[in-house]
Formats: C-alpha cells, sequence, structure tokens
C-alpha cells in the first residue's frame, strides 16, 4: 500500500522488491530527481528510493506545471479555446490543435474540405518530424553524447522556419480552425517543403552514424529499462514505445482521421537490428525510423494536395457546436491522444476531457525502474520521451 | 459481439441504455456492475487497454466515462458510463483489473472528486494535497489566496 518516507508518499503496488545481489552492505538512501534536473525534460519531479547506485523504488510525484487547461477551456468560447491546446504537448502543438478540432467537429457533423485534411496532414507530419529530431537529440543529450543533439537541431530549426512562414508562430501555431485550416500554402513554400525532406532524409544516415550505431550509445541503452507489449497495455503507453514493444498499432492506420487512409506508409516496429524488444536503444532507433515514413506521407500529400478551399466556412468569434459529444484519438508524437468532448449547445464547451498519451507514459515508470542503475533510470525517462505540460495540463 | 450484448450476457440487468449509432456509441452500466461489465468487454469484445476514465460534472448527476481500446487490428473503441448521484459520487474502482485506472482515477477524483471505492492510495496527484475543492465541479468557488499568494490578479 502507501509508506511515507521523508514526506513523500510511495505507492507500493503489488510489485515487491525483488532480492538484489548485495556485495557490500550499503544503506538505503531517498533523493530528489528534479524538478529542476536538466535530466528530466521539464518540471518531472521523482523522488528516488536508491540502494547504491540501484534503484529500487521510484515516485514521480506530476503537477507542477498544472494549469487546468480543461477548466480554462470550459471557460472560453470555441474560438478561444482552440489556441490554449497548442500549451499542452508544446513540442507537438499542431498535433494537438488536430485532436480537439476533430472532437468538435465529430461532434458537430462538420465536414472539412479535403485540401484543408491534407494540410491538416501535412502540418501535422512536419511537426512530428521536428517533434521525434527534438526526442532523439535529447535522448543523445541526456545518454552524454551532445554534438548529435545540435545536428538535430540543425534540421529541426529549418522545419520550424517552414511552419513559422505558414502560421506566423515557431512553437505554437494555432494553424487549425473548426472546419479548417487559417490560411492556404504557396506553391513555393511547397517546393521548400520537398526539398525539407530531401534534406532531412539525406542526414539520417549522419545521425544513424553519430549517434544511433555509436558504440557507447549503443552499450547505454540496449537492452535497458525494457517496456514490453504487456506492461505498455496495462499502463495504458501508446505511441512510439507501444510500437517498439512490437505493437503494430498506428491509429492513422487503425483509426484513420483526415484522409490517412489515403497515404501509404509502413508501421515499423521493434525489434531492430540492436537491443531488443521495448529497450531504450529500440525506443530512440523507433522515432528514426517513423520520422522515414512521415517524411513519405509529406511528399504524398504534397503532390496530391487536391484543389478546393482550405475551409468550409468562417467561424464566427459566437460560433456553438450543437449539442451532443464525441471522443477522437489521433497519433501525437508522443502516444495516442485523445479528446473526449461535450457540448451543451452553450457558447463554451460543456466539458473538455484530454487523453495525455505522456500522462500515462511516465506512469509506467515506477513498475520498471525497480533494480535499474540510476544512469539506466534516465535512459528510461529520456526513451520514453515525456512533455511535461501534457503530462500536467 | 457488440459491447452491450457482452456485458448483458455476463452481467444480466446491468445495462441501463445502450446507444449504438451516432457519433459516440455508449452504453450506460448500473455503477455496481462497472467492474464486471469491464471484464466482459476484455474478454468478448477483445478491449486491451483502458483508454480514458473522464469525470463530468452535470448539475444534477455525476457521470464516469470510461473508454476501452482494442489495439490489435481490427482496432475499435468501447465506451462505458456510470451515473452516479452528486452528493455522493461513488463508483468501484478498475484500478484491480486495468492498471492505467491508477492515475486516471486519482486525476479524477483530483479534479473532479469522484471517489473510487477500493482504489488502492486515493490521493490527489495534480493538486497540492492542501487544496480545497475539486476544480472541474461546476460549483468550484475560484480560492483567493493560497498560502499568501494572491489568486485574484
Amino acid at each position: 500500500m502507501t509508506t511515507t518516507i521523508q514526506g513523500v508518499k510511495f505507492n507500493e503496488g503489488e510489485l515487491a522488491a525483488p532480492a538484489l545481489p548485495r556485495d557490500i552492505q550499503t544503506e538505503e538512501m531517498v533523493f530528489n530527481m528534479g524538478p529542476q534536473h536538466p535530466s528530466t525534460h521539464g518540471v518531472l519531479r521523482v523522488v528516488v528510493k536508491t540502494d547504491g547506485e540501484v534503484v529500487l523504488d521510484c515516485q514521480p510525484l506530476i503537477g507542477n506545471l498544472h494549469r487546468c487547461a480543461e477548466k480554462i477551456l470550459e471557460n472560453l468560447t470555441y474560438v478561444q479555446g482552440l489556441p490554449y491546446v497548442d500549451r499542452m504537448d508544446y513540442l507537438g502543438a499542431l498535433n494537438n490543435e488536430l485532436g480537439l478540432a476533430l472532437a468538435v467537429e465529430k461532434a458537430a457533423a462538420m465536414e472539412v474540405p479535403r485540401r484543408a485534411q491534407y494540410l491538416r496532414v501535412v502540418m501535422c507530419e512536419i511537426n512530428r518530424v521536428i517533434s521525434h529530431l527534438f526526442a532523439a537529440g535529447q535522448f543523445g543529450l541526456d545518454m552524454g553524447a551532445f554534438t548529435p543533439f545540435l545536428y538535430m537541431f540543425r534540421e529541426r530549426e529549418e522545419g520550424i522556419l517552414l511552419l513559422n512562414e505558414v502560421t506566423g508562430g515557431r512553437l505554437l501555431y494555432h494553424y487549425i480552425r473548426y472546419g479548417g485550416v487559417t490560411r492556404d500554402v504557396s506553391d513555393e513554400w511547397r517546393r521548400k517543403v520537398l526539398a525539407w525532406c530531401d534534406v532531412v532524409a539525406s542526414h539520417m544516415d549522419e545521425y544513424n552514424n553519430l549517434l544511433t550505431y555509436n558504440h557507447i550509445f549503443v552499450n547505454r541503452s540496449a537492452g535497458v529499462a525494457v517496456l514490453d507489449k504487456e506492461t505498455c497495455l496495462a499502463y495504458g503507453c501508446t505511441g512510439p514505445i507501444l510500437r517498439a514493444a512490437g505493437v503494430r498499432r498506428d491509429t492513422r492506420k487503425d483509426l484513420p482521421y483526415s484522409s490517412y487512409e489515403d497515404f501509404e506508409f509502413d508501421v515499423p516496429v521493434g525489434p531492430f537490428e540492436r537491443g531488443i524488444l521495448g529497450c531504450a536503444w529500440t525506443r530512440h532507433r523507433q522515432r528514426l525510423y517513423e520520422i522515414e515514413q512521415s517524411l513519405s506521407i509529406i511528399r504524398q500529400a504534397l503532390q496530391n494536395l487536391p484543389a478546393g478551399d482550405f475551409t468550409n466556412t468562417k467561424i464566427s468569434r459566437g460560433w456553438k457546436a450543437p449539442p451532443g459529444e464525441a471522443y477522437a484519438v489521433t497519433e501525437a508524437p508522443r502516444g495516442e491522444l485523445g479528446f473526449y468532448f461535450i457540448s451543451d449547445g452553450g457558447k463554451n464547451p460543456y466539458r473538455v476531457k484530454t487523453r495525455g498519451p505522456s500522462f500515462c507514459n511516465i506512469s509506467v515508470i515506477t513498475a520498471v525502474s525497480r533494480g535499474l542503475l540510476i544512469g539506466d533510470f534516465i535512459a528510461l525517462i529520456g526513451s520514453v520521451d515525456i512533455t511535461l505540460g501534457e503530462v500536467d495540463r | 459481439m457488440t459491447a452491450n450484448e457482452a456485458i448483458a450476457a455476463r452481467v444480466p440487468g446491468a445495462v441501463l441504455e445502450a446507444v449504438e449509432t451516432g457519433a459516440h456509441p455508449f452504453v450506460r452500466v448500473k455503477p455496481e456492475c462497472i467492474v464486471e461489465a469491464a471484464r466482459a468487454l476484455r474478454e468478448a469484445c477483445g478491449a486491451q487497454m483502458l483508454h480514458l476514465v473522464s469525470g463530468v460534472d452535470y448539475a444534477d448527476r455525476m457521470e464516469v466515462v470510461y473508454h476501452f481500446a482494442k489495439m490489435d487490428p481490427p482496432a475499435a473503441m468501447f465506451c462505458l458510463k456510470v451515473t452516479l448521484p452528486r452528493d455522493k459520487p461513488e463508483v468501484p474502482t478498475l484500478a484491480g483489473d486495468w492498471r492505467s485506472a491508477d492515475w486516471m482515477e486519482r486525476e479524477t477524483w483530483d479534479l473532479v472528486g469522484i471517489r473510487f471505492l477500493g482504489h488502492p492510495h486515493l490521493y490527489r496527484i495534480l493538486l497540492p494535497e492542501d487544496w480545497e475543492g475539486h476544480p472541474l465541479r461546476k460549483d468550484y468557488v475560484f480560492p483567493t489566496e493560497y498560502h499568501g499568494i494572491d489568486c485574484t490578479k
């Protein structure tokens, strides 16, 4: 059950601590990692109980970034609320916008023009690529490889500039609106994006040689912190983590939305060349394979971009959704993002409940941290790739 | 087998309402049958993951909405709802069968104030432990002050 150590509650759950090999007599120690620890990707605080270098138990204490976004959305009108969801997963802002827009459109039975659906796909996939580049670079940073991070940021910055050119924002875009998108794209911009796709694709070998197949990196991460299929399903872990555990699940394929059924792409699943199923290295490799698939989707969408309107209606400031409810699941960079939306016909949403994938993904670390070395524990958190804005909302 | 049939076959009398068409199909079950209803989804419909637990305050009643996902193709989503009295919102926990219910139910307790009976450690997860009230309730009064911090500005 729950024990309190130095004022921090530890939930023991059903897991019994395994007997650890003890060569020397050490003492148990409880210490804080975070909320200012550089390896915790934001304001995550983890209280860790250790025996020497071995983690016995850990308790993630979340909520430092809690803004009660769901209450804020209830207090804003529809038009005001949509940019707010950008601030949940600020590294995959467009994917969040798409999630809420799809939930509201589903409840309101609103049609979206095909050109707008394709533009949403292009923007969300660019966002996924730059988010995965960030995640892969950050994981290298956690493992002590500083340089690859800068190489990945080079292409990420170009991607941000491309999004900036259309949306006017670098990280938080507010590009997707109910019923379509804000503005159309030019042919010149399309050519620039296709060129950027080629540049990123041409650098994949460089990333892999620098980081992925680097001996030190492989030794640090391959076989470490294994999250198997059963654990992932039980704790609700989705996205690259679940696929790295060997489950071929991608909502873009399985529950297609926004015309994803028009595009041909693979869903890579682990295990890959090194490492084992569900280990930290496999999760890292998973993201890099997914970048290649996203680039392929961007190319297909831009080459086959349908003619027509980019929005079906000008949503007025006082627009109201008719009474109803819907649950929309989309594939965000970190996993399955769900929005459960209820309208009572009023000017504000009645209730918006968010399933932030990072929230479930971080809940699993207690289950797998037992017996890890502290350095491997950092590999676990880094390879899970969380955004605290989405955990705390 | 639909969710409605699966639950009715396992727990006769548990289903109160079944909506099978429209934007959001769901099955409303008796609160005391929720654990068995979820097991029926797992065993007869192939639900593998508890995707989301939401608490909703409807001013005259509370609702807990569960979304389940079948991950293997063909993928499917299932939704269960329970209605609870507003003065005593209590429902058995799913944390025994579904580990993801642990944090999701704690969040629902924290923000909506629904008590999950039998939950191993039901205390606040996002808000500080000395926070008063549950913010996502419709009658929530915003605090003006917290430990000397002015919250009105």
